[in-house]
């Protein structure tokens, strides 16, 4: 084939593209370092964007080829962007789902008024829980109905617990216990027995998220 | 050209046909490993989504610098690819050698760089998986203060996406040195130089998952 059918990109683009790389490179790191906010991550995934998008259409020379080409690259980012989104829309808005063990079906809506109120009504406060040692807290607080062995108590157990759920929706079976309650469970015993003994009174976010991260480490 | 890989296949009617379809299948292939890759971000979003704060401080230990220089490095070879294909069209094999050993030697620094890297994390006992338990101090760093829940998953996430993009540049580093061979043999020519093509396109996708592990990893 005669070189005059290849398009030859000039050296000069070729170093210009390489410029324009490089300045993008020094304008992330650069405005990585600055607290932009909510803004930081979708600006370093803008910016290298467009540098994948440079290197594309010159350096892999996609600008000059075949449009079949482009097509193809097109298809995968396509694929790969569905596969993000529909993965994302499972594991952010799957919300308790996560509590399933054998036998036992979820019942949704036992977020009663009641319920609410029992959780919201604030014992005075007698001081906050240790930050530093949630396994005291989980001993005096949770351990009378939950374990990590497997066997199921007056409450299920916890075993495994950080693997089958996010830490949202473990914050959120502790602080609004009646929100989804598993059949086969008492609806409010644990909102009452916790509110009685005046964990809500006494829990910070601080102490809260060392008792979640310490549950989901078991 | 005589040289027999250049013979135009029975199968395809021009030369050209012939280099479009290699490289077609070429970027199929290319799609194929933006998905391979596709699977390791999307388990990267889902854990960032379910556990920032230890996210935000387990990437703490990644140097942006180090990250940085491999960025800069690897750029730079994808330019020398470029300008290794305008020479070979324009048959100047010689500089085609030069530029194709400066890919090779910016694929080794990156490589160098990242032994530091990984050893660095080693010596403190930040391995993937169970055997995550970091300790000592260094580099001002306290490790033991990342001995946290799901902070082993972070460094998993990180030597897996980083690991297997290492494992693209060893490949690629085997491809260059096969190339300069073949350049030096004489094999390539304006007229047919389908390898040097091909092994740039992979090169530059390699590039390119870089540019996005980059940020994602080191920066925010």
């Amino acid at each position: 084939m005669a070189a005059g059918h290849h398009h030859i990109i000039p050296i000069r683009t070729l170093g210009f593209v390489f410029g324009v790389l490089i300045m993008l490179t020094i304008l992330t790191v650069v405005t990585s370092r600055i607290d932009l906010g909510v803004l930081n991550v979708p600006l370093a995934l803008a910016i290298a964007g467009g540098k994948a998008l440079l290197v594309a259409l010159i350096f892999m020379a996609l600008k000059y080829d075949n449009p079949v080409n482009a097509l193809v690259l097109l298809l995968g980012v396509v694929f790969a962007v569905v596969f993000l989104t529909l993965t994302l829309t499972d594991t952010e808005l799957r919300g308790t789902l996560g509590i399933t063990e054998s036998g036992t079906t979820i019942l949704e809506g036992g977020h009663t008024e009641e319920a609410e109120q029992a959780v919201e009504m604030p014992a005075p406060a007698t001081g906050t829980l240790p930050v530093a040692n949630p396994e005291e807290t989980f001993e005096t607080y949770c351990a009378l109905c939950h374990n990590f062995t497997g066997e199921t108590a007056v409450g299920p157990t916890l075993m495994g617990l950080g693997d089958r759920q996010p830490s949202d929706s473990i914050r959120a079976s502790i602080m609004e216990p009646d929100a989804v309650i598993i059949s086969g469970y008492p609806p409010q015993l644990m909102s009452t027995t916790l509110n009685a003994m005046g964990f809500y009174s006494k829990v910070d976010d601080a102490s809260m998220d060392t008792l979640i991260a310490w549950i989901a480490s078991q | 050209m005589s040289l027999s890989p250049s013979t135009l296949k029975h199968y395809f009617t021009t030369p050209e046909q012939q280099f479009d379809a290699a490289k077609l299948g070429m970027w199929l292939f290319l799609v194929t490993e933006i998905l391979l890759f596709s699977g390791m971000f999307v388990a990267y979003a889902v854990y960032r989504a379910w556990h920032p704060e230890v996210f935000a401080h387990a990437s703490e230990l990644l140097d942006w610098r180090l990250g940085g220089l491999n960025t800069v490095v690897l750029l730079a070879s994808s330019f020398t690819v470029a300008l290794s294909i305008h020479f070979v069209q324009k048959g100047e094999n010689d500089k085609v050698t030069v530029l194709l050993i400066l890919t090779l030697l910016c694929a080794a620094i990156f490589m160098v760089v990242k032994y530091f890297e990984y050893s660095g994390k080693f010596d403190h006992g930040v391995f993937p998986g169970a055997a995550f338990a970091p300790h000592g101090e260094g580099g001002g760093h306290d490790y033991a203060e990342y001995d946290m829940p799901f902070a082993a998953q972070f460094f998993s996430i990180y030597f897996v996406m980083t690991g297997i993009h290492g494992v693209h540049v060893l490949v690629g580093m085997g491809l260059f040195a096969w190339l300069v061979t073949r350049v030096i043999r004489g094999h390539f020519s304006p007229e047919w130089y389908t390898p040097v093509e091909l092994t740039g396109l992979y090169w530059h996708l390699v590039d390119i998952i870089w540019i996005f592990l980059f940020p994602l990893l080191y920066l925010i």
